[in-house]
């Protein structure tokens, strides 16, 4: 449901028009003064010194380890300097702005139940807010005050608790402790001024309605954008639940969960981040799982952790990492120079995570090759089976060359227990042009707590995200492996 | 019932002409034409088996002056074919009927006690025979002469009081008791037969789902095997998956052998025990309105053979009590004899005409003897009735429950475990749901698919008790007309 189409239109009206509604808004939008200065100055001379320091279009070393461009560490994106802060992208989810009133950026947010699509075909049940699951983005400035006009239109009690804000005791939004109940039907105006900045997240205080969805992401930008210049700032918000076949209402009382979400879909429906070669992505990780921690792991590049659930971190303290363990109700924000074209996955790395109602597969499906000696092999067969004869009724919808260049999805095209994907469900993946040009049949890579970072030479992406032409299949990741790097 | 509209047809007229749907039995043969003769015996059997108070027409039957041959005397039965050698693929309900009503030697016993009623019958109404003799006397008169008389002489006893004809119509009215039994019998064949179809045909159903059953236990150990090998399974559970197989296997073998027993009960209730085996075609399922108490009970009241028989066991005794009162009417005996002597050249002519009379023996006993019994079958036909709506209560208690366990399983739960089964199975491609699962499911429609096959020969064994007024035996010597200990024992039938 990602509007590429307005998005396109959007970036097509310029940078100037995106920081629009924060210079209309803030007071950040002005230049910082003092250190704020010096810095914005170091990192103008980082980002210069960084052009010859650290590759920004292919892999390789910056500076020495400590140095500012080491792995592109307090390298700059491709922004002019002293904008306000980039907007948030936020795959697949909508986001809010809110509107100014009587001097507060006022958000209108409903409790209710929520249907939603995690992959083709697979609805969820869910509780969220405005109709939603998850609950909308909220964006907003430091420094800021904040109304959020509450109305709870489930059919039991809730109340919203701003997680990790420093507010008055009396807005914690916390049942029998700081506030009664939000009885159904009722209304709640939690308002209190914001100082902090950050990746925070509204929920409900009674755990089983956490469990079954309701989370709000609440982004705060600083005053002053935070050096270096990122030119991309993705929020993605991890989730696991526990649906049964044949059902459609996740198990908040389970213990072990086959649903992973990232912004309230799982891969291949999770919509991919596009981004620039050579820009500075930031992508803020918040996990509101119900039990699990996801160390989320990005291919090809390295990244340094920026921030966390508290803010900002002193670039002193950043760690570079590829694979940032996020604890439930945590966040990290990390950042990084997109420097390496193609394809990346991007997911959490525990095993059963990357994976779609995991099941026992044994049975029919692992019997469809007679005489399969695999089985004399002690853990024979660990693969999914099945997914690589995968049938697709009817055609590929681009009509592409399915048959020539997926000859594996026809094979056993007939069989009764290969997987089968409909032309609606196909379309619905490969539909989206975020995943316009992307190698063919990459969905059957993409599973679970799953996303792909595309990192486009910016031809390729103006051409994307900018324009309605067609791209073909391959053209990010090239589709002939002996061409193709080895990555992981 | 359901399987042709002409037998609906024929019902509907004899219902309309006799009062009684008791002809149930005339479909097969009826239909088939397979014994012409057959049919048109039961045919006849039913019609007069109605008529309780018809012996009005029959009793010129007794009559000495008529020398008619006694009631329905040109049975002829058909003898069994061999069917053996031609077995068809496929036997029908239809099919085993008509080869039971062929085959089946009880009818032929049935038919036989028919045939030896109307001979009695016939016996019993014959006029005793003339005496002839010879005649001598021999005079020695004095000194005279010795003279010899030669001659003959003729002697008639005159029967009086109707004993010839009370005694036919009484024999006449067991003739008729014997012609309910057989209609009785030819009800209890075909009610074992009907009854025997559907057991077999269940069990033939309990085989094919007892090999479901053992194809969902041998892909459960197979799965098992593989879940070994996945490490979701571990050797304990493996041997317990072979335990299971085998209790299949078991289950199997079972069901075979229960086959097995159906048939040669068939074959041996049809009569035709050489039969070679095959399978039978038909269904279980209810086709038929389903009964109500009040009309079963009625139809039962009102057509029970039983009940005929002792309906008219009770005419029979009435008609013994008048043939006893008659019986002390003193016969006359009437003689003319005639001698000669040469001597005297005289004819001495004389006539004779005497009889017993009833001073000591007016038959008081016997007649006494004769109302006790009257007294003995109005009282059990009473009995009889209770009998048969206790028996009838119990079928009808069975083929309730019945009724309905088929009808829940057949428009909910089956289709409900189906379905349930189908979701899973569907899941299971779609990788969301595990096998074993969607083999629990489908060993649970299997159950039940064998539930219902139990729950269709219940009702199928109640319905045939209930339409078939509550007749079995179709392997027990038919029952005389008369219970044992009547007044048989004389020479010639009284
Ligand atoms: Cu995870």
């Amino acid at each position: 449901m990602s509007n590429y189409q307005d998005r396109r239109n959007f970036l097509a009206q310029g940078v100037a028009a995106t920081a629009g509604f924060l210079a209309a808004n803030t007071v950040s939008a002005q230049e910082p003064a003092g250190g704020g200065q010096s810095i914005d100055a170091g990192a103008t001379q980082v980002a210069r010194e960084g052009q010859d320091a650290f590759p920004r279009t292919h892999v390789g070393v910056g500076g020495p380890v400590g140095s500012p461009t080491d792995r592109g560490k307090l390298v700059a994106g491709l922004r002019n300097a002293g904008l306000p802060p980039v907007e948030v992208t936020t795959p697949d989810l909508v986001k809010l702005k809110g509107e100014m009133i009587r001097g507060a950026r006022e958000f209108n947010l409903r409790a209710t139940p929520a249907r939603r699509e995690l992959l083709p075909g697979i609805w969820m049940d869910a509780y969220g807010y405005n109709d939603l699951f998850p609950g909308p983005v909220l964006e907003m400035n430091q420094g800021e005050r904040v109304r959020i006009v509450f109305r709870n239109d489930l059919p039991e009690e809730t109340t919203l608790h701003p997680h990790g804000l420093e507010l008055p005791v009396n807005m914690d939004g916390i049942p029998a402790v700081t506030q009664d109940y939000v009885q159904p039907g009722g209304t709640f105006v939690y308002e209190f001024d914001v100082h902090q900045e950050g990746s925070f997240f509204l929920h409900p205080h009674v755990a089983m309605q956490e469990a079954i969805g309701m989370v709000v992401p609440f982004i705060i930008h600083p005053k002053v954008a935070h050096t270096p210049i990122v030119d991309r700032d993705f929020v993605l918000v991890t989730q696991q639940f526990s649906i049964l076949p044949n059902a459609t209402v996740p198990n908040s009382n389970a213990m072990d969960w086959n649903f992973l979400t990232i912004n309230g879909r799982s891969g291949p429906y999770t919509t991919p981040l596009v981004c620039k070669l050579g820009e500075r992505v930031r992508i803020r990780f918040i996990n509101f799982s119900t039990l699990h921690q996801h160390p989320m792991h990005l291919h090809g590049h390295t990244f340094w952790i920026t921030g966390t659930e508290g803010g900002r971190i002193p670039d002193s303290a950043w760690i570079p990492s590829n694979n940032v363990v996020v604890g439930v109700a945590q966040s990290r924000d990390v950042e990084f120079i997109a420097n390496n074209p193609g394809d990346w996955v991007l997911h959490c790395h525990m095993f059963h995570h990357m994976m779609n109602h995991m099941v026992s597969q044994v049975g029919p499906i692992i019997r469809q090759q007679e005489n399969d000696h695999g089985f004399r092999v002690p853990g024979y067969p660990q693969i999914m089976k099945g997914m690589a004869s995968m049938n697709m009724e009817g055609m590929n919808m681009d009509g592409h060359r399915q048959h020539e260049s997926m000859p594996e999805m026809t094979r056993n095209g007939t069989d009764d227990y290969s997987m089968r994907m409909t032309m609606e469900e196909m379309r619905k993946i490969t539909s989206r042009r975020e995943t316009h040009g992307m190698r063919e049949g990459w969905y059957k890579g993409v599973h679970g707590l799953f996303t792909v970072l595309r990192v486009l030479p910016p031809d390729l992406f103006d051409k994307l995200m900018n324009t309605n032409e067609p791209i073909p299949p391959n053209s990010s990741t090239p589709m002939n492996p002996h061409r193709s790097r080895p990555h992981g | 019932m359901y399987r042709d509209v002409p037998t609906i047809v024929l019902l509907a007229v004899l219902v309309a002409a006799g009062g009684c749907a008791t002809d149930r039995l005339h479909h097969a043969a009826g239909n088939r034409g397979t014994s012409e003769a057959v049919a048109t015996e039961k045919g006849r059997i039913t019609n007069n088996g109605q008529g309780v108070d018809s012996d009005s027409s029959e009793m010129r039957l007794a009559s000495h002056q008529e020398e008619t041959s006694p009631p329905h005397a040109h049975i002829e039965l058909v003898p069994p074919p061999v069917i053996a050698a031609e077995s068809p693929e496929q036997l029908t309900l239809d099919d085993v009927e008509g080869m039971a009503m062929a085959s089946n030697p009880t009818l032929v016993q049935a038919t036989a006690q028919v045939r030896a009623a109307r001979a009695a019958a016939y016996q019993a109404g014959l006029y005793p025979n003339p005496i002839v003799g010879y005649e001598g006397e021999y005079d020695s008169i004095g000194p005279g002469p010795d003279e010899t008389w030669n001659g003959g002489f003729i002697a008639q006893e005159l029967v009086t009081g109707g004993k010839l004809r009370l005694s036919r119509a009484k024999w006449a009215q067991r003739s008729r008791i014997a012609e309910t039994n057989l209609h009785a019998q030819q009800h209890r064949v075909m009610n074992d037969v009907r009854a025997q179809f559907y057991r077999t045909l269940a069990a033939q159903q309990l085989v094919e789902v007892s090999r479901e059953f053992l194809a969902n236990g041998e892909d459960n150990l197979q799965t098992n095997r593989e879940m070994l090998n996945l490490g979701q399974m571990n050797q304990s559970g493996l041997l317990r998956a072979e335990v299971d197989l085998q209790r299949d296997r078991l289950a199997l073998k079972q069901a075979e052998y229960e086959l097995d027993h159906a048939w040669r009960t068939l074959t041996s209730l049809v009569g035709i025990p050489e039969l070679a085996r095959t399978s039978l075609t038909g269904s279980l399922e209810p086709h038929e309105a389903p009964l109500d108490w009040d009309s079963a009970l009625h139809q039962v009241l009102s057509c029970s053979p039983e009940l005929q028989a002792a309906w008219q066991k009770i005419r029979h005794d009435e008609i013994t009590i008048q043939r006893e009162r008659a019986e002390p009417i003193p016969n006359l005996i009437a003689s003319v004899t005639s001698i000669r002597s040469p001597v005297a050249d005289t004819t001495q002519t004389t006539f004779n005409l005497g009889l017993r009379l009833p001073v000591f023996d007016r038959n008081q006993g016997t007649i006494s003897q004769a109302r006790a019994d009257l007294m003995q079958s109005s009282a059990e036909a009473r009995r009889l009735e209770l009998e048969l709506r206790t028996r009838l209560a119990t079928q009808y208690r069975i083929y309730q429950t019945a009724w309905q366990k088929v009808q829940d399983y057949e428009t909910t739960m089956l289709p409900k475990a189906k379905q349930s089964y189908d979701l899973l199975h569907e899941s299971y491609k779609n990788r969301r749901a595990a096998w074993p699962d969607v083999l629990m499911a489908q060993r649970l429609y299997l159950t039940l698919k064998a539930e219902q096959v139990g729950n269709l020969t219940m009702y199928r064994e109640s319905d045939v008790a209930i339409r078939g007024m509550l007749l079995n035996g179709g392997l027990s010597i038919p029952p005389g007309p008369v219970g044992a200990g009547h007044i048989d024992a004389v020479p010639k039938p009284r």
